[in-house]
C-alpha cells in the first residue's frame, strides 16, 4: 500500500474539489452582479421620463 | 428426461438462487415501496436475466468480465454461437464507451433547474464540502486490504450521490465492480430520509435546526440562467480537464433547457431519450451481476463503505454551512448544507421536514434545493480530479 499515494488523492483531491467550487461559486456571483448592475440602468432609463424640448 | 431437450433446472447453483431472490427484492422494492423503481426495477430484471442458466444474456470471462465483443462484421456470428449475448454487445458499445452515462447527464441537465443556486452561489461550497465522504470512504477502502486504489476511489464516489458519476468514473477505474458499486449507489440513494437524519440530529442543535430563513433569495434574470452553463462549464472544465464529459453533457442539457428557444430538444432530452437510456443502464448494470462476481466480500464491504459516505458526506456538508455561519451576517440554516448530498430531490426534502420541524415558519426547500444542484456538479468535478489523478 502506498500511503503517500493515498493522502495525497484523499487530501489534495478534497481540497482541490473545495478550491474548485469556490472558484464556480465566485463565477457565479460575478455573472449575478454584473447581470443585475447592467440591468439596472437600462430599467431605470426606461421609467424615466423624457423631457420635451 | 425428455432425451435432447435439456431444461435448466439441473444447472442451478444455490448461488443463482440467491441472486433470482436479490433479483426479484430489488423489483419488488421498486414496485411495492416505490424505491427508485425507475432503476431498481431495471436493475432487478437484469440480474434475472444473467443468473439463470443457459441464458446465454451475457458472457463472462473466467475472471468475471463481460466477454469482449468482437468487430461488427463478427459480431452476428458470436451472438449465434453463443460467444456473447445481448447484454454483451449493450455493455460494450454503451457503458464501456462511457455513451450511456454521459447522455444520461445530458437528459438530467435538460431536466435541472439551478436557479437556487444561482440565487445563493455559496451552495457550491456546502457542494463541496459534502464530498467529504468520498475521500473518509476513499482511505478507508484503500487501506482495507480488500480494494486496489482505483476500486477505492469508485467506492468513495459513491457519498457524491450521484449516479452517472459513479457510472462513469467506475466503467473506466474498477468495471468489475459496476454492477454492485451502481446497485449500491442507486439503493442507498433511496434511503436518503433514512440515513440523513441521525446525522443531522447529532451534529447540530434544536437551535440551529430552528434558524429562520426567508422565503426568497432573490430573483435571478433569464440572462443569468443562461449565462451560468455556459460560464460553469468553462471555468470547471479549465480547472479540471477529465470532468469535461460530465460537466459538458450536464451544462448542455441545460442550456437546451433555459435558452428559450430549444424546448422541444430539451423536452427530447428529459423525456424519451433519457427514460431508453435508464432502461439500458439498468437492465446492463443487472446484467454485471451474475453470482460469481456479485456474491463476494467485496460486495458486503461496498454496502457497509456506502453508509459510512453518506454518513461523512452529510456532515461535510453541515460543517461547511456551520462554518460559514462564523462569517455570515445573515445566519442560514446548517440543515441545507446537508442537501449538498446530491441525491436530489431527497435530500432536499429532508432538509424541509426537519427545518419545518424545528420551526413549523420555516421553509427550506428552495434554499435546499441549492447546494442540491450545486452536489451534481461538486461529485462530476471530483470524478473528474480523482480520474485526472488515477488515470
Amino acid at each position: 500500500m502506498d500511503w503517500g499515494l493515498v493522502a495525497e488523492i484523499a487530501g489534495g483531491g478534497y481540497g482541490l474539489c473545495i478550491l474548485v467550487l469556490v472558484i464556480l461559486s465566485v463565477v457565479a456571483w460575478i455573472i449575478g452582479l454584473v447581470v443585475q448592475k447592467t440591468a439596472k440602468p437600462a430599467a431605470e432609463s426606461k421609467e424615466t421620463p423624457t423631457k420635451d424640448k | 428426461m425428455f432425451g435432447l431437450y435439456e431444461s435448466a433446472f439441473g444447472a442451478l447453483t444455490w448461488g443463482n438462487v440467491l441472486m433470482l431472490f436479490i433479483g426479484g427484492l430489488l423489483i419488488y422494492l421498486g414496485i411495492a415501496k416505490k424505491m427508485e423503481p425507475v432503476l431498481l426495477v431495471p436493475i432487478g430484471f437484469g440480474i434475472l436475466l444473467v443468473n439463470l442458466p443457459f441464458a446465454g444474456m451475457m458472457v463472462y470471462t473466467p475472471d468475471g468480465f463481460p466477454a469482449s465483443v468482437p468487430s461488427l462484421s463478427e459480431m452476428v456470428k458470436a451472438v449465434g454461437e453463443g460467444q456473447i449475448g445481448l447484454l454483451n454487445i449493450l455493455y460494450t458499445y454503451g457503458i464501456e464507451t462511457e455513451v450511456i452515462p454521459l447522455l444520461i447527464f445530458l437528459g438530467l441537465g435538460a431536466l435541472t433547474d439551478f436557479t437556487p443556486t444561482i440565487a445563493r452561489p455559496i451552495s457550491f461550497v456546502f457542494g463541496a464540502t459534502a464530498q467529504l465522504g468520498v475521500f473518509v470512504v476513499f482511505i478507508i477502502a484503500a487501506v482495507s486490504g480488500v480494494f486496489s486504489i482505483n476500486e477505492a476511489a469508485c467506492v468513495g464516489i459513491i457519498g457524491g450521490s450521484d449516479g452517472p458519476p459513479t457510472v462513469y468514473i467506475t466503467a473506466a477505474l474498477a468495471p468489475r465492480l459496476l454492477g454492485p458499486i451502481t446497485l449500491v449507489a442507486y439503493s442507498y440513494m433511496a434511503l436518503v430520509p433514512i440515513l440523513q437524519p441521525p446525522v443531522i440530529k447529532l451534529l447540530t442543535t434544536k437551535k440551529e435546526r430552528a434558524i429562520f430563513m426567508r422565503p426568497q433569495v432573490r430573483k435571478v434574470s433569464r440572462v443569468e440562467v443562461i449565462l451560468f452553463p455556459i460560464a460553469i462549464f468553462l471555468v470547471s472544465a479549465l480547472l479540471v480537464p477529465k470532468s469535461i464529459p460530465l460537466i459538458g453533457m450536464f451544462m448542455f442539457g441545460n442550456l437546451l433547457k433555459v435558452s428559450g428557444v430549444t424546448d422541444r430538444l430539451a423536452q427530447s432530452a428529459g423525456g424519451v431519450f433519457i427514460d431508453v437510456l435508464t432502461i439500458l443502464l439498468g437492465v446492463v448494470v443487472g446484467g454485471l451481476m451474475p453470482a460469481q462476481v456479485f456474491l463476494q466480500p467485496q460486495t458486503l464491504a461496498i454496502i457497509g463503505l456506502a453508509v459510512v459516505a453518506f454518513a461523512f458526506s452529510t456532515a461535510g456538508g453541515i460543517w461547511g454551512a456551520q462554518l460559514a455561519n462564523l462569517f455570515l451576517k445573515e445566519k442560514i440554516n446548517p440543515l441545507i448544507g446537508a442537501a449538498g448530498v446530491s441525491a436530489v430531490p431527497m435530500s432536499a426534502r429532508v432538509v424541509q421536514k426537519m427545518g419545518q420541524k424545528a420551526n413549523p415558519r420555516n421553509f427550506l426547500l428552495m434554499h435546499a434545493m441549492g447546494p442540491n444542484m450545486a452536489g451534481a456538479v461538486a461529485t462530476s468535478v471530483v470524478a473528474g480530479i480523482l480520474l485526472g489523478m488515477l488515470m
